[in-house]
């Protein structure tokens, strides 16, 4: 019991419930069952002590000597066993408080049940985002229709078994369809190891790895589409020294980049490791903020060797880029008339992906680098091309507070009381560079073209302004503009001389609600 | 130009962020919670007091203590569990050891940090009687006559109790002059326990309130504090021959003050306690104060009585626990519930 002023001296906490009247009863009682176990009582060398009379008995004389001492064992016996009650009924309480029953919880973090001891849990969440994409100037691209759409519908399910696995299902159903993103269990027998397996975010992506709901702008920077959505496999991770290191490593099928894969289509695994060091989370450095110090790697076979032209032209293995408005800007070439014409991944791809972030009170900074080195094959001439991307994204939280974990306002928006919960700022630089070895070399002729720059774009050069409306963290609205730059991508019109692509301005809205 | 553009940026940015923050250096307010056992209430209410008065003349500090209160044993342990006290004042020196080892929220040579192996103050156990002392309780072996029912706490569960239970069996194997002596003695006197409370506050509610028995074992404070609170024509104090020294001791949490930035505080506020007006504080809630001037003015209050330590007779508190009161131990043999 934790208290500003202390109880007055000598209340007993439990004592209210049993005085005046019930105690009274239960001492009648008790008195009545007492006169007559009392003398067996007495009998008995292994018994309780026969109680003696708390008060001096007074002087009486003749038969009213030993009904007054009578009456005082009896007495005494009823308190003693009035006082076990009570002591018996403060430990059931105490233990009830350690023990609590199980729990329905319905709070802004989702809806639950939880057993009294913690061990079992399950509880509902949900994630939907109804977004809206504006083009300003579309320049006539088919794919800059202005549209209104639901970006994300996301329910899904956690919860812990035997206290000892954690568990998470999320399906999509935004676009009229079922996609499967998270599906995992996590065994956590230590905070510095713990095994998850199943389906969800590989270590790769500073930015990738924040929650959907949490992100300072509408859609993540170009830097997302070298690194795999979701992948399957299993991974072995925890935090080392109260979470200033972190590490993670794991095995997985092995995805395409940006791509959500269920299966495996060959034989070959990917490895995949990070390593976060966040030095601020030592106590004597917790003033300093949130610094976030990440590294990660991956590498595997996309194939056990060269496939059949026909195989390799159903499944190339390869992926498209698109840009912050979700248009197309880049895709490896392909024909469903001559596999020879089609390029797909051949063997090795290698990620490297640096990053850091910082949080420091209303102050938020994410940047990360990321390089994707893949092989490729068309026919018979392989490569291997090194696309690269990168970002850097500074917030302000107005009225609370940044984090990796999304903004949090100080004051949630509560009307009666004045307070209107936070506005964030955001500013950010992406951009994405297509290896100039995937569009041949105009010096030589013979030079394997693997990409067309009439069509997709060499280099996309972003920057994004955001103005989010954080009321609660289960409720946000978002504005976000964003100019994206091309090399290449098109031609000059009604000619075959390349072009850039039409800069893109794209202007996104966002209601979205995540408990 | 661009770079120049990016660190007037950043660097603006980050001024605001201070600012956000609130920005001083300083705490203008700082929060302490005090995790004592049961029968200090009274007394930290008025050293919280006083300690904040100075605090803020000396600091411009404004410093709010919160006390928590209950059996030694589960207040260690809810330290150990998470209860993020910043300071420690329990009734045993083993209570924070188990803290030590269990949660390594203390630094291991906290006994060594303050004066007198971390403890300010000092008690010992005595005997409360009722008014008169009809049975004519004079001293131990009075406790084990056929009949009088005494009225003690939980061994296991409470600091009281334990330094109780300790005191008894030196008493009797001083006077008996072997441990079988005063094993037999101990399992005698705990026959006549009806009821067994979990902490020493608890114990003292069932003599004085709820009229059980004819004589509590108590700490000397919550002894004398009794016969003031509930009248002197209700109880006396009787002064065994022999008895206990009591060392109820002190320490930082150090894990969590670091975490909540208030070791300065709690550190000058457990350093309080040693400094004359902290002794005459303690006097006046009637601990013994080690400072021997201190004790020296208030003698009147602390009858002389011949003390023995826990060290002299149990080989201190590891092996007493471990003798005594582990699960299986000497008191499990001694004391069947029901019996």
């Amino acid at each position: 019991m934790t208290t500003r002023l202390a109880d007055p001296p000598f209340a007993s906490p439990g004592s209210a419930r049993l005085r005046p009247v019930g105690m009274t009863a239960l001492a009648l009682g008790l008195i009545a069952l007492a006169s007559g176990s009392a003398g067996a009582q007495t009998s008995d060398p292994n018994a309780a002590p026969p109680p003696a009379a708390a008060e001096p008995p007074a002087t009486p004389t003749g038969d009213t000597a030993g009904l007054d001492a009578k009456i005082a064992d009896v007495d005494q016996t009823a308190r003693i066993a009035v006082r076990r009650v009570e002591i018996l009924e403060e430990q059931l309480a105490a233990k009830a408080k350690e023990s609590p029953a199980a729990a329905v919880t319905a709070d802004e973090k989702g809806f639950g049940l939880k057993s009294g001891d913690g061990a079992y849990s399950i509880k509902i969440h949900a994630l939907i985002q109804a977004d809206t994409r504006w083009f300003l100037d579309d320049g006539g691209l088919a794919d800059r229709a202005d549209t209104f759409l639901i970006r994300r519908v996301r329910p899904s399910i956690d919860g812990t078994l035997f206290g000892l696995v954690d568990y998470k299902v999320v399906p999509d159903f935004a676009g009229s369809q079922t996609v499967l993103f998270d599906a995992y269990l996590d065994a956590h027998p230590f905070p510095w190891l713990r095994l998850r397996a199943g389906k969800f975010k590989t270590p790769l992506g500073l930015e990738r790895l924040q929650s959907d709901s949490d992100l300072v702008f509408i859609e993540r920077a170009l830097t997302q589409w070298l690194t795999p959505t979701r992948d399957v496999g299993a991974a072995l991770w925890g935090d080392i020294a109260g979470g200033i290191v972190s590490y993670n490593i794991g095995i997985y099928n092995g995805a395409v980049d940006g791509a959500n894969p269920d299966v495996d289509i060959n034989h070959a695994k990917d490895f995949v490791g990070r390593l976060l060091i966040q030095p601020f989370k030592a106590d004597a450095l917790s003033d300093f903020g949130s610094l976030g110090l990440h590294f990660a790697a991956s590498t595997g076979n996309r194939g056990p060797g060269t496939p059949t032209a026909a195989a390799a032209t159903a499944t190339p293995q390869l992926p498209s880029f698109r840009s912050g408005g979700q248009s197309t800007i880049f895709s490896y070439l392909t024909s469903t008339t001559d596999p020879a014409g089609t390029v797909f991944a051949h063997l090795r791809q290698t990620r490297i992906n640096p990053g850091l972030f910082y949080y420091f009170g209303p102050l938020g900074i994410l940047g990360e680098y990321v390089q994707s080195r893949q092989e490729v094959q068309k026919g018979n001439v392989t490569a291997t091309l090194k696309h690269q991307a990168a970002h850097a994204t500074v917030s302000f939280v107005i009225g609370g507070k940044a984090g990796y974990e999304g903004a949090t306002p100080t004051n949630r928006l509560d009307l009666a009381k004045g307070t209107l919960g936070a506005l964030e700022i955001g500013v950010r630089w992406n951009y994405l560079k297509i290896d100039d070895a995937s569009f041949g070399n105009a010096a030589d002729p013979t030079a394997p073209i693997f990409a067309d720059d009439k069509r997709s774009v060499r280099k996309a050069t972003g920057f994004a302004g955001a103005l989010t409306y954080v009321p609660s963290r289960t409720v946000r609205f978002a504005v976000n503009f964003e100019q994206t730059r091309f090399t290449a991508g098109s031609t000059v019109s009604g000619t075959t001389t390349v072009a850039d692509r039409k800069i893109e301005n794209a202007l996104f809205g966002r209601a979205q609600v995540n408990f | 130009m661009k770079l120049a553009r990016l660190a007037i940026l950043t660097t603006s940015l980050s001024l605001l962020a201070v600012a956000g923050r609130g920005g001083t250096p300083a705490q203008a307010q700082v929060k302490l919670l005090n995790v004592s056992y049961d029968p200090t209430r009274e007394l930290y209410q008025e050293v919280n007091k006083t300690f904040a008065e100075k605090w803020k003349q000396q600091t411009g500090q404004t410093v709010e203590i919160s006390q928590s209160h209950g059996g030694s044993g589960k207040q260690a342990r809810s330290v150990i569990d998470g209860l993020e006290a910043d300071v420690v004042t329990l009734a045993l020196a083993a209570d924070i050891d188990a803290i030590v080892e269990k949660s390594k929220r203390v630094a291991p040579d906290w006994a060594t940090r303050l004066p007198n192996h971390s403890t300010p103050y000092s008690s010992t156990i005595v005997f409360v009687v009722r008014k008169g002392n009809p049975r004519q309780i004079k001293d131990w072996e009075d406790l084990v006559k056929p009949g009088t029912v005494v009225v003690t706490a939980n061994p296991k569960t409470s600091g009281g109790a334990r330094w109780a239970y300790l005191a008894a069996w030196g008493a009797a194997q001083q006077k008996l002059g072997s441990p079988d002596k005063a094993k037999d003695f101990v399992a005698k006197l705990y026959k006549n326990v009806p009821v067994l409370d979990s902490g020493a506050r608890g114990s003292t509610i069932t003599f004085a309130q709820r009229g059980i028995g004819q004589v509590l074992l108590a700490w000397e404070n919550e002894a004398q504090l009794l016969v003031k609170e509930m009248g002197k024509d209700k109880f006396d104090i009787v002064y065994p021959s022999i008895s206990i020294q009591a060392d109820p001791p002190v320490t930082l949490v150090d894990r969590n003050v670091d975490k909540h930035k208030t070791r300065a505080a709690a550190e000058a506020y457990l350093k309080f306690l040693y400094t004359d007006e902290g002794q005459e504080i303690g006097a006046r809630h009637y601990y013994r104060p080690t400072t021997a001037a201190i004790l020296a003015r208030n003698q009147a209050k602390f009858p002389k009585l011949k003390l023995f330590s826990i060290d002299d007779l149990f080989g201190g508190w590891s092996t007493a626990t471990k003798t005594h009161f582990a699960d299986g131990a000497l008191f499990d043999q001694i004391y069947k519930p029901g019996s």
